[in-house]
């Protein structure tokens, strides 16, 4: 079950990032869980079309086994924790680059 | 990107995941992922961006986002 272990490992690391090691906060604010509640559909729709054709396969030892949308639910830490960094990098760099000004420094 | 790339790599060298021969264009970056699992890792994370812009935004004309 490795890839459950990394995905863990990978929602744990995306959280201390956002809250601790770039301080960007996005966890408290309104606006990241209304970008990632449309993200989400989009996933686990293309993950159903992933893994009904066969195009992607996953190896059943490595996994939990619970399966939603054909794909492990691995899948769904994995999204999360990359929609988050990749956030979370992007407002701490726009922050940097433009301090003040930026959309994404409003609160919510 | 580079991060989830190397996580990529790992994954399909240890066979977490495998792609059908049959379904993907056959280029592979160092003879391990689809060049496809390449585009995804950048359009996603630029999706991902270019969504949390929109919304900032879209809601900034609403009154559910304060001046700071």
């Amino acid at each position: 079950m490795i890839y459950s272990d990394i995905a863990l490992d990978a929602v744990l690391l995306a959280v201390l990032t956002d809250l601790f090691l770039l301080r960007t906060q996005l966890l408290t604010r309104g606006i990241f869980w209304i970008t990632y509640g449309l993200i989400l559909p989009f996933q686990l729709l293309t993950n159903w079309w992933l893994t009904s054709k066969n195009i992607v396969t996953y190896s059943a030892t490595e996994i939990i086994g619970k399966r939603l949308a054909g794909a492990p639910i691995e899948d769904l830490l994995f999204g999360f924790s990359m929609i988050l960094a990749t956030l979370s990098l992007w407002v701490f760099i726009s922050k940097k680059i433009n301090p003040g000004k930026q959309q994404s420094d409003r609160p919510l | 990107m580079v991060v989830y790339l190397a996580w990529d790599f790992w994954a399909v060298a240890n066979k977490n995941w495998s792609f059908d021969q049959k379904q993907i264009l056959g280029v592979r970056l160092l003879n391990r992922v689809p060049i496809e699992e390449v585009a995804f890792f950048v359009i996603v994370p630029l999706m991902t961006i270019i969504t949390f812009l929109a919304l900032n935004k879209l809601l900034a004309k609403t009154k559910f986002v304060q001046e700071p």
